[in-house]
This record gives C-alpha cells, sequence and structure tokens, in this order.
C-alpha cells in the first residue's frame, strides 16, 4: 500500500528535521525549511535576551557594537592560553550580565567548541606541529604509500595541543562577545550603530533596508519550499531537485526585482531624490561612554597582560 | 568558505580592510553614476537575494547536499559592481546578526566571495557568452563555467589567506599563532571539496538559475552580455601585450640586484649545491618531464647576454598567451556547437 505523504501525516511539522529512517531524498528541502524558519523567527521577532532585566540594557547599540568590536580585535591579539582563558572569562560573564539566555550562550559556544575542535583535530600531531610526543595514535610503521612516505609513527604532540587550544579559547571569546552584541541589541539597532564605526550613511541604509526586506524574501522563499514539500510524495532526483532549486532562486530573483522597483517609487513617491537621510541618532550619555570606556581598557589590559606573560 | 574571528591575525585582516575600503568606495561611486535613485533599493534587495540564496539546499550525487554563494548570479544579472555591494552587505548582515564569518575577517570574506568570486565568474562569463546575439543555452553553459570557475577562484583565495598564517604570525620558538595549516595543507583542503562537489553546485544554480530567467522573462536585462558597442576582448588583449612587453622587468631586476632563484623552485643541480644532497625522489621526479623551453628560454640560454634571455623571457611570454588562448577558443568553439544544434529544427 503507498504511505501517505509527510505533509498528509498528523502531527506535521514543515520545518522539522527530517527523520533519520526515510530516505534522504526531501532532506535538503526539509534542511533549508527548518534554516529559513529559524531565521525568519529570529528577524520578525524581538531576539533581545535583555528586555526588563541586563547590565547593557540601557546602553546605546553604538556604544555596544564600538566595546564589542574593541574586545574582540583585542582576543585576536592575544596569544597565552591564561590571558585568551581570561577574555573567554570575560566574554561569558558579559553574557551572562547582560541576560543573555544559558540555553543560547550553550548552543552557540557548543558549535564553535565542536567546529574549531574538529578542524583543529589534525594540528595537533606531530605531522602538522611537531614536538614532544604526548600520546602515540597510529603506528604506520613507515614504508611509502605511492608516493608519500609514511612516518613509522603518529603522535599528539604537546605543541600541537596547545596550538588548539590557543585557537579553540580564541574563536570561543570572539563569538560569545559577537553574541552578546546580537542577543542585547535589536538587529536594526545594531546596523545604524555601523555609524559609530566610520561605515558611510548609505552603506547603513543599504543594510537597514537589507534587514528589512530580508524578512520578505525569506518568507518567498519559505513559501516555495512548502509549495514543494506539499506536492511531494517521494524524491525527483539529484539533476531535477538541482533544476528546481535553480528555478526557485530565480522565482526569488523575480521577486526581488518586482520588489526593488515598488520600494524606489514608494520611495520616490514619499520625496526621495537620491540622497541618504537617517534619523539623527540620540546623545551618547553617560552609560555609553562609560561601557566604551570600561571595554577599551579591558582590553589594554589584557593585551598588557598577554605581553607581560610572554 | 566563511573564515571565522580568530583564524586570521592583524597582520592579514588589516590589510584586507585596507583593500576593501577603496574597493567598496569605488564601488558605490560607479554605482552612483549608473544606478542613480533605483541604487539603494536595489542593492538592498540585491543583498536580501543573495542572502536568501545562501539558504536554498542544493543536492549533490550520493546523498549529500550544498549551497551556493550566489555572487556570480547576481554579477551576470546586475553586473559584477552591484555584486561586490550587495554580497558585500549580505556578509555583514550574516557576521553581525547570526554569527556566520567573522567580524574582523569581515573584510577577508569580502575580499573573497564579493570582490574575486563575482569579477572571477562575469569575466568568464563575458569570455564564452558571446555577443549578445548567443542563444540561452551557450549563455546559461556560460553562466555555469562562470560560477564553477567563480566559487573555485574564491576558495584558492581563502585557502591561501589560511595558509600563509603560519609563515607570517609564529611565536619564537616557531608555533604559528593563527590558523596553522600551511599553505600545502590548507589549499587543498579548500580546493579539492570545490573543485569536486560545491563548485557543481554552484554551476547548477547559476546556470540553471539564468535559463529559467531566460525562459521565463526573455526580455530581462543581463548585465553581462556584452553589447555590440562593447569590445572587452580587444582591452582584455591590449592589457596582456602590455603586461607580455613588461615580463623581461623583473628577469632584468633580479640581475641587477644580485638575487638567486625565487625561493623553492630551485632546479636538481641549484637544490643539490644548496642542501649539499639532491633528496632521491626529487632527483627521480625531477627527470620525469623536460620542458621544450626550460626556464622561459631554449637550453642554454641562461649563459647568453641579458639582451638574448629578455627577448626569450618575451617570446615564452608570447607563447603561453598564445596556447591559453588556444585552449579557450577550443571550448568557445565546443559551446559554439552545441548553439548549432540548438538552432537545427
Amino acid at each position: 500500500m503507498t504511505p501517505l505523504p509527510e505533509w498528509l501525516r498528523p502531527g506535521f511539522a514543515p520545518g522539522a528535521a527530517a527523520p533519520r529512517r526515510r530516505r534522504g531524498s526531501l532532506r535538503p528541502l526539509r534542511r533549508a525549511l527548518a534554516a529559513l524558519e529559524a531565521v525568519l523567527s529570529m528577524l520578525v521577532s524581538d531576539s533581545r535576551d535583555d528586555r526588563r532585566t541586563g547590565l547593557l540594557r540601557n546602553a546605546d547599540p553604538r556604544a555596544k557594537l564600538l566595546a564589542g568590536v574593541v574586545l574582540i580585535v583585542a582576543a585576536t591579539l592575544l596569544h597565552g592560553l591564561a590571558t585568551l582563558g581570561l577574555c573567554l572569562a570575560l566574554a561569558v560573564g558579559l553574557a551572562a550580565a547582560g541576560r543573555v539566555r544559558p540555553v543560547r550562550i550553550a548552543a552557540v559556544l557548543g558549535a564553535s567548541l565542536a567546529l574549531t575542535t574538529l578542524v583543529m583535530a589534525p594540528a595537533t600531531l606531530d605531522v602538522v606541529t611537531p614536538g614532544a610526543p604526548v600520546l602515540t595514535v597510529a603506528r604506520p610503521g613507515g614504508g611509502s604509500l605511492g608516493p608519500f612516505r609514511l612516518p613509522a609513527t603518529v603522535a599528539v604532540t604537546g605543541a600541537g595541543l596547545a596550538v588548539a587550544a590557543r585557537m579553540l579559547l580564541r574563536t570561543s571569546a570572539c563569538v560569545t562577545l559577537a553574541l552578546v552584541l546580537a542577543a542585547t541589541s535589536r538587529p536594526q539597532e545594531l546596523l545604524t550603530g555601523l555609524r559609530a564605526l566610520g561605515v558611510p550613511q548609505a552603506f547603513v541604509m543599504v543594510l537597514t533596508m537589507t534587514e528589512r526586506y530580508l524578512a520578505v524574501l525569506l518568507r518567498a522563499a519559505q513559501e516555495l519550499h512548502l509549495a514543494r514539500l506539499a506536492r511531494s510524495i517521494g524524491g525527483i532526483g539529484v539533476r531535477r531537485e538541482e533544476a528546481w532549486a535553480a528555478a526557485g532562486i530565480g522565482a526569488v530573483f523575480r521577486r526581488t526585482r518586482t520588489l526593488a522597483d515598488a520600494v524606489t517609487l514608494a520611495m520616490i513617491a514619499r520625496g526621495f531624490t537620491g540622497e541618504v537621510r537617517l534619523l539623527r541618532p540620540p546623545r551618547w550619555r553617560r552609560l555609553d561612554w562609560l561601557v566604551v570606556t570600561a571595554a577599551a581598557l579591558a582590553a589594554v589590559a589584557l593585551v598588557a597582560a598577554d605581553r607581560g606573560l610572554a | 568558505m566563511h573564515i571565522p574571528d580568530g583564524y586570521l591575525g592583524p597582520q592579514t585582516y588589516l590589510p584586507a580592510w585596507g583593500v576593501m575600503a577603496p574597493v567598496w568606495s569605488w564601488a558605490s561611486a560607479r554605482l552612483k553614476r549608473t544606478l542613480r535613485r533605483r541604487q539603494l533599493p536595489m542593492m538592498a534587495l540585491a543583498a536580501a537575494f543573495t542572502f536568501v540564496v545562501m539558504m536554498f539546499n542544493v543536492p549533490l550525487p550520493g546523498g549529500t547536499s550544498g549551497h551556493a554563494v550566489g555572487s556570480v548570479l547576481v554579477a551576470v544579472l546586475l553586473g559584477p559592481w552591484v555584486a561586490v555591494v550587495a554580497v558585500s552587505v549580505a556578509l555583514a548582515v550574516q557576521a553581525l546578526l547570526f554569527g556566520d564569518g567573522g567580524i574582523t575577517a569581515l573584510a577577508a570574506n569580502c575580499l573573497t566571495m564579493a570582490v574575486i568570486m563575482p569579477f572571477a565568474g562575469w569575466w568568464t562569463y563575458g569570455l564564452l557568452a558571446g555577443r549578445a546575439g548567443s542563444t540561452p543555452r551557450r549563455r546559461a553553459l556560460a553562466a555555469g563555467i562562470g560560477g564553477y570557475v567563480g566559487v573555485n577562484a574564491a576558495a584558492l583565495a581563502t585557502g591561501v589567506l589560511l595558509g600563509i598564517q603560519p609563515l607570517i604570525a609564529h611565536d619564537a620558538s616557531g608555533r604559528p599563532l593563527y590558523c596553522p595549516f600551511g599553505l600545502a595543507v590548507a589549499v587543498p583542503a579548500m580546493a579539492l571539496p570545490h573543485l569536486l562537489a560545491i563548485g557543481f553546485v554552484e554551476a547548477a544554480v547559476t546556470g540553471l538559475g539564468l535559463a529559467y530567467l531566460m525562459r521565463t522573462e526573455p526580455d530581462i536585462p543581463i548585465a553581462a552580455t556584452p553589447g555590440p558597442g562593447n569590445r572587452p576582448l580587444r582591452r582584455l588583449a591590449a592589457t596582456v601585450a602590455v603586461l607580455a612587453l613588461l615580463a623581461p622587468l623583473g628577469l632584468i631586476a633580479a640581475a641587477r640586484l644580485g638575487a638567486g632563484t625565487a625561493w623553492g623552485e630551485w632546479s636538481a643541480g641549484e637544490l643539490s649545491a644548496l642542501a649539499g644532497r639532491l633528496p632521491a625522489g626529487f632527483g627521480r621526479l625531477s627527470s620525469l618531464w623536460r620542458a621544450p623551453l626550460p626556464d622561459y628560454g631554449p637550453p642554454g640560454a641562461e649563459a647568453s647576454p641579458m639582451a638574448s634571455q629578455a627577448l626569450w623571457y618575451g617570446v615564452s611570454a608570447a607563447l603561453g598567451i598564445a596556447a591559453i588562448v588556444a585552449v579557450v577558443l577550443a571550448l568557445r568553439r565546443l559551446l559554439a556547437g552545441k548553439d548549432s544544434d540548438d538552432a537545427a529544427p
């Protein structure tokens, strides 16, 4: 008997991850739907974690952005494991003080740690980072494999572990600092705050408009995926799937052009002459200066300690 | 391909910002002249479109899937300078709001995905697509090849940016401070997946996407289609000819400054003299192929006067260019053959 299509079964959730037992033909579609829903929900809902309480809730996004960039740059200048650990602790502390949800911190840190560990694993071996062996992991026994000469043993080295630990701590600190920025500011505010870093007005306006219309195009892409899923029982083969994806992208491009024309006409109707004007940002308050000064002092202290310890 | 924070040292990301600042300034000034009042909404929507393109999962043979960048498609449809701004804005939104790609590495990511990729793809498309009258199939094929070339050029550039980190940033004991993988690891690690899999996703999205648009909207303006007045090949030929004439300058300057052979480009004899011994594998493999013009001249030319060596250098440049042009023309002929098949009833 032919089984019911997925979308007719009770409890069907379009964006849910594809079940493992099913054949993989619809998995790219469902994976894309899940990603689209995640991005859309972040864009259309207020993603701030610190609406009521939190250390940074009253700080101007420009000050937060400036402070965040200063600390991230400082993190890229640190080399000692102790100072990098201190920087990570500071970043996690800021996230906690800013009332970023622990689940969100754990998810971002976990993903960053998993990915960096995977990428850095070969760097711990003596074939990439020579040094004193700590643990022998394989014994190829020498000899050669075609044109390649095999080593007698492959071992994890102390130097390799130090290199990998440095990269793990640095990327984790940077990712956590970026999370503090994203989780304690509205997207629109964060992009407008780029003016404080000297980004030209036109670029800031394009960025804010992109953020505004991104949801519209993402919704169009989501509808395309849902329509395709609702009409699918099984896979249609890789070539036709690729053709469908390309046609979907073409359809989104047509929507892009139509929307751009409509937005242009609407802007012209409201007096747009091509000159970029943004709302005058509010004056910096004492708290904003305090945030930036504290970040700068922390950055200088971390770099000085790192150089001193080195 | 998005490089996160922490993988590139300031020795790399600061120059990347230095390179991108004038590129962004030039791109926005150029667009201000061409797009006028439509510039801002079109830029914003093109950036949003690029972002959405990256959300489409495209299946690959073998059960896996990948996503395209879309830079080349935007370059072909709207022009490469629109692609520079649109992809840069999309990357900035990804880095700031979604943590995809680093904030310090943003300029480096823009250099690879918003400059190198769209221009490599756009030039390839312009070279293979022919004039405005060429058939949709030829243009879609050219766009697909442009997508493949573009994404591979970007992957190669990313591999180089990561691979030079151990060379330019290491501690006193020689241990790398940033990405620990040298060029020998980083370049193949980036290039191979793109050459074997991801490049085909980009090619499919770019070629089939353009084909869909040409079929459903036959009058759609395509930025990269050369008009009857444009002569991009003539300009390219003039630039290449000037570069070929200037090629011997490097040889003359090296001789004047007393510089030896470039590091790592030694012949078996030079390596043997430098190291005191010749590795067995090197000796065996170095005699596998005898080039017709070794060191850009006939055998023994290195002992001849500098003027003669410079002349041979120029001749070698001309021969090399001729060989590349022959390959490209053969490819064009191949694609043109497909055109005539289309035209048949």
